[in-house]
C-alpha cells in the first residue's frame, strides 16, 4: 500500500471538522491533479452558503455535484444536503434519497464505502472530528479494500467520537494533526 | 436510528445473477436502475428476509410469491419527509400554480409515487390554499404496495419528525394535526384529502394521465434510473404533457445534460423547474 498510488482524496467530517476542512482546503494548491471529495455532516434544509463559503478559501474550484456528474481531477466536490453521495461505476457520481445513516444525509459511511469499492487502494479516507459514528463503518470498507485510512488525531479533534469510532473497528493508517493531514495531501503528487 | 447495515455484501457479478433472476422467474427488467442503490435496496431485501447469500436470496426469487411486490416496492427509494426542500415549495404555491391557474385547471401527473411523500405535500397545500377543487391529480406507480400506502394514508413518526423543520420553512402556519387523525396511536392522513386522486398502477411507460399534464412532479426518481432510462422518462413526460406546462425534477437533477432540445427549457435552475416548450 503505498501513498504514490493514491488518485482520490476522501474526506468525511462532522461536528467540529468545519476550522479543519477549510485549513485543509485552503492549503492544496490550484494544481493538484486529483479530485478530493468532501461529506460533511450539514443541515438538510440549507442547500445554499457552505459551498460559497468553502470557494471563497479554496484554490480549487469546489461543487456540489449534480447526479451522475463525471469526477475530474483538479476539483472538490462537496457531498449536496439532504442527499448521499455515492461513487458509481463509470467514474461519475450519483445521488440517492434513502433514509438517514447515523442519522445523517449525507452519509459519510455510503461515500467511504462506496469509493472503496470502485477506486480500492487508490483512494485515501479520511476522517475528521465529529460527534457520532459515521464513517467508521466506511474507514473499514476503505482499508479492506486495499485503501489507506487517515483520522485526524483524536486528540486536537474538538468532537473525538468519530476518528475513535473508525480506530475501534479499524486498523487505522495514520492519526494525524490537521496539519500533517495537508502534508501528506500535498505529498500526493 | 439507522445504522449503515451492509454488512451483507453483494459482489457486481452476484448482483447481475440476482438481476437474471428477477428477469426470468418475475419478469421484470430491472437492468435500467442504478447499480449502487438497486444493489443497496436488494441487500435491504434480503437483511428483511434474513437471507444472508445471494444464492439463497435467487432461490426465494424463484419460490417466493410475496417476493416480487417487494422488490417493485423498492425500485427506488425515496426519503420519507413532507416538504423536502421547503423553497421549492413555496414556489410552486406563489408561482407555478398561479401561473397555471390563470389558464385555467391544474392537470397534474405524479410518476413514480413510490412513498406517496410528495403527493401528500401536495394536497396540504392544495387545501391549505383552497385550490384543490381546481386540481386533478392522477399518480402512477408499478407497485401495489406503494399505492396501497398511500391510500392508507399512514404517515410514520418518521415521516412525521422529518416534516416539522421543512412545514416551518415552507409555511408555519400549517399545521399537520389540521390534516391527520390518530387511530391506535398510528398518524393517518384525513381520508377526505385523498380523494378524488386517480391511482394508475403499472411500470412507468406502460401508464398516464387520461389528460395531458401541465404540471408534472417527478423528483429525485432520475437519480434511480441510468442514463437510458433517464432519456426515455424525459421524452415519456414531455409527450404527456401540454405546451407551457411545468416539470419538477429534484434539485440535484440536471436534465440540462441530456437531449432536451425542443422539450424543455429550465424556468428555475435553483430549483430544476422546467418548461415544456410548445412545438
Amino acid at each position: 500500500m503505498k501513498s504514490n498510488e493514491i488518485k482520490y482524496v476522501v474526506i468525511g467530517g462532522s461536528a467540529g471538522s468545519f476550522r479543519g476542512i477549510t485549513k485543509i482546503i485552503s492549503s492544496i494548491p490550484k494544481d493538484f491533479p486529483y479530485p478530493i471529495i468532501l461529506c460533511l455532516h450539514r443541515l438538510k434544509h440549507v442547500r445554499n452558503g457552505l459551498v460559497e463559503a468553502l470557494n471563497t478559501r479554496s484554490n480549487l474550484p469546489i461543487v456540489e455535484p449534480y447526479d451522475k456528474m463525471p469526477i475530474s481531477g483538479g476539483t472538490i466536490y462537496l457531498a449536496p444536503a439532504n442527499y448521499h453521495l455515492i461513487i458509481e461505476l463509470g467514474n461519475q457520481f450519483s445521488l440517492s434519497t434513502i433514509e438517514n445513516i447515523n442519522y445523517s444525509r449525507p452519509s459519510i459511511d455510503i461515500i467511504l464505502e462506496s469509493g472503496a469499492k470502485i477506486f480500492r487502494q487508490k483512494m485515501v479516507g479520511i476522517l475528521l472530528s465529529g460527534a457520532n459514528k459515521d464513517g467508521a463503518k466506511g474507514m473499514y470498507h476503505v482499508k479492506k479494500n486495499g485503501g489507506i485510512t487517515i483520522i485526524q488525531d483524536p486528540e486536537t479533534c474538538q468532537v473525538r467520537t468519530m476518528p475513535e469510532a473508525a480506530c475501534k473497528l479499524t486498523k487505522i493508517d495514520h492519526s494525524y494533526t490537521i496539519e500533517q493531514i495537508i502534508s501528506y495531501i500535498n505529498e500526493l503528487y | 436510528m439507522k445504522t449503515y447495515t451492509m454488512d451483507i455484501s453483494l459482489t457486481i457479478l452476484q448482483y447481475k445473477e440476482i438481476l437474471k433472476a428477477i428477469k426470468k422467474h418475475l419478469g421484470i427488467d430491472v437492468s435500467e436502475y442504478v447499480v449502487s442503490s438497486l444493489r443497496y435496496n436488494m441487500v435491504n431485501i434480503m437483511n428483511k428476509m434474513h437471507i444472508n447469500k445471494h444464492t439463497e436470496f435467487i432461490k426465494a426469487i424463484a419460490t417466493d410469491t410475496i417476493i416480487k411486490e417487494q422488490i417493485l416496492s423498492c425500485l427506488i427509494c425515496e426519503s420519507v419527509s413532507l416538504f423536502r426542500e421547503p423553497s421549492l415549495w413555496k414556489i410552486l404555491k406563489t408561482t407555478i400554480l398561479d401561473k397555471i391557474l390563470e389558464k385555467g385547471q391544474i392537470n397534474i401527473w405524479l410518476p413514480e409515487l413510490n412513498k406517496a411523500t410528495d403527493l401528500l405535500s401536495l394536497l396540504i397545500l392544495l387545501n391549505h390554499y383552497n385550490i384543490r377543487d381546481k386540481a386533478i391529480i392522477t399518480v402512477s406507480d408499478i407497485s401495489s404496495i406503494n399505492i396501497e400506502n398511500s391510500i392508507n394514508g399512514e404517515l410514520t413518526r418518521e415521516i412525521l419528525t422529518n416534516s416539522i423543520i421543512n412545514l416551518e420553512h415552507f409555511d408555519p402556519n400549517i399545521d399537520l394535526k389540521d390534516y391527520t387523525y390518530q387511530e391506535n396511536n398510528t398518524t393517518y392522513i384525513n381520508k377526505e384529502i385523498l380523494e378524488g386522486v386517480y391511482y394508475l398502477k403499472g411500470d412507468f411507460f406502460d401508464v398516464k394521465p387520461s389528460y395531458a399534464s401541465n404540471l408534472v412532479i417527478f423528483r429525485n426518481k432520475l437519480i434511480y434510473y441510468n442514463h437510458h432510462r433517464e432519456q426515455k422518462a424525459i421524452n415519456y413526460i414531455h409527450k404527456n404533457m401540454v405546451g407551457g406546462g411545468f416539470l419538477i425534477t429534484g434539485s440535484k437533477e440536471n436534465i440540462e445534460t441530456f437531449d432536451i432540445d425542443k422539450k424543455f427549457t429550465i424556468y428555475n435552475s435553483e430549483e430544476q423547474i422546467y418548461k415544456r416548450d410548445y412545438e
